[in-house]
């Protein structure tokens, strides 16, 4: 603490604070939205299992201390402050996804408790991921000043999943979702799974986007492609199967369904996993 | 965290630690009361998860107000479900009756009714329900 008062001086830390606490609380909003409007969301938020519930609001501390590490709302030094600012953007999140859904009159009295927190709980974790990822997005520092270079192998597999949670909870809760598992025939669901393995490598190695990987010339294409790109997709795969567990999708499925759902759920999970490389 | 190239936090900055921030302690503050919700949050899920054998619905009907409309009446319901568990697609049937005989039904559906929550709807009648006896009956849900 006294190294903080030392650098920063006291009377510029809190300006600058309240200014990372309006920018998560504007990222809440503008990654929470799309969900904050989707009906399914209020209901899941009261007929989800809780013990579901709170597996996920557990999980969601973890990955957030995680996105800190490589993005977050400022750069930080120790593991403590990034603990800190996950337990900030929670609230900031939490405190958005209430009061938007009380102004679309979705949280009302004679409500019981269960169902408000349920609304609220569930909202809260797409909106702290957005509040997380507010610095790094919409943050007016310079480049230099946040980065803290290149993510390990293990860190690029984290962001990849972190990516695949974010944008499958935007797909999962739909009705649509299962529809379209009903919809696929399994030479579909088959085609579907290497479209999205071929997308994933695509988005990080050929296209070239900002932020993209340069396959290092002495690694064989094979080898990045195993080692990243199928891995990554095992663990977006695994993402899915926990997210359709989570809301109640599995249940009482069959095993075929519950898979062909995994790859379509899959699907956006790839591209958010590959975005996330080339976000963060 | 926005005042570029500040000279004195160069100045003091040792080699071993770069530009970062540490927390201050307002963050803490609003850090600590982000965990509280947390635990307390998890805390009340748990305990709803453990305390929540699944009970059925159990749904209590009741008419709160009859009004007048251009066309005829509206008997408006309130719906309360006193289980554990949520009734999506919950039917219900309101009569008019003269003892035995029915003299006229109308049928509402409540998309869902949660658990310990109430819901409000309304049936319209052509008949006077003030002029007979008013009955509301749920007939069933679906789980969601």
């Amino acid at each position: 603490m006294s190294v903080a008062s030392a650098t920063n001086g006291a009377p510029g830390v809190h300006p600058a604070f309240l200014r990372g606490l309006g920018r998560a609380f504007a990222g809440a909003l503008i990654f929470a939205l799309p969900m904050l409007m989707t009906m399914e969301m209020w209901r899941l938020g009261f007929y989800m299992d809780p013990g579901r519930l709170a597996v996920l609001l557990a999980l969601t501390v973890p990955m957030l201390v995680g996105l800190s590490r490589f993005g977050g709302m400022r750069p930080t030094a120790r593991l403590c402050d990034d603990v800190a600012d996950a337990f900030v953007v929670l609230l900031v999140a939490a405190l958005a996804a209430t009061v938007v859904l009380y102004l679309f009159g979705v949280l009302s009295p004679g409500m019981s408790a269960r169902e408000v927190v349920g609304k609220i709980v569930l909202q809260t974790v797409p909106g702290s991921f957005g509040a997380m990822l507010a610095r790094s997005q919409l943050g007016g520092e310079p480049e230099a000043r946040r980065d803290k270079g290149a993510p390990t192998y293990w860190g690029e597999m984290f962001l990849m999943g972190a990516g695949a949670l974010f944008l499958s909870f935007n797909m999962a809760p739909t009705e649509e979702m299962v529809l379209i598992t009903y919809k696929m025939a399994p030479w579909q669901s088959a085609a579907l799974a290497v479209v999205s393995l071929g997308l994933m490598h695509a988005f990080v190695y050929t296209l070239n986007f900002r932020g993209g990987s340069v396959r290092p010339g002495h690694i064989p294409a094979w080898s990045v492609f195993a080692r990243f790109t199928c891995v990554g997709y095992a663990i977006v795969l695994g993402v899915s199967l926990f997210t359709l567990w989570a809301f109640g999708r599995t249940d009482g499925d069959s095993l075929r369904n519950i898979i062909s759902a995994s790859i379509v759920l899959g699907f956006p999970g790839a591209i958010g996993a590959a975005s996330a490389r080339l976000l963060l | 965290m926005n005042q570029p190239a500040d000279p004195s936090e160069a100045g003091e900055r040792s080699p071993a630690q770069p530009a970062l921030e540490s927390t201050s302690p307002l963050e803490w503050v609003i850090a600590a009361m982000g965990g509280a919700l947390v635990a307390a949050t998890l805390a009340y899920l748990v305990i709803c998860a453990m305390a929540e054998p699944p009970r059925p619905p159990a749904v209590t009907l009741s008419v709160t107000s009859i009004t007048t409309t251009p066309g005829g009446y509206l008997v408006s319901f309130r719906a309360e479900n006193t289980g554990g568990q949520t009734a999506a697609g919950l039917q219900i049937t309101g009569e008019l009756r003269d003892g035995e005989v029915v003299v006229e039904s109308r049928e509402a559906t409540l998309d869902y009714l949660p658990q310990q929550s109430e819901r409000r709807g309304g049936l319209f009648f052509a008949h006077d329900p003030a002029a007979h006896e008013v009955s509301l009956r749920a007939h069933g849900y679906a789980d969601p």
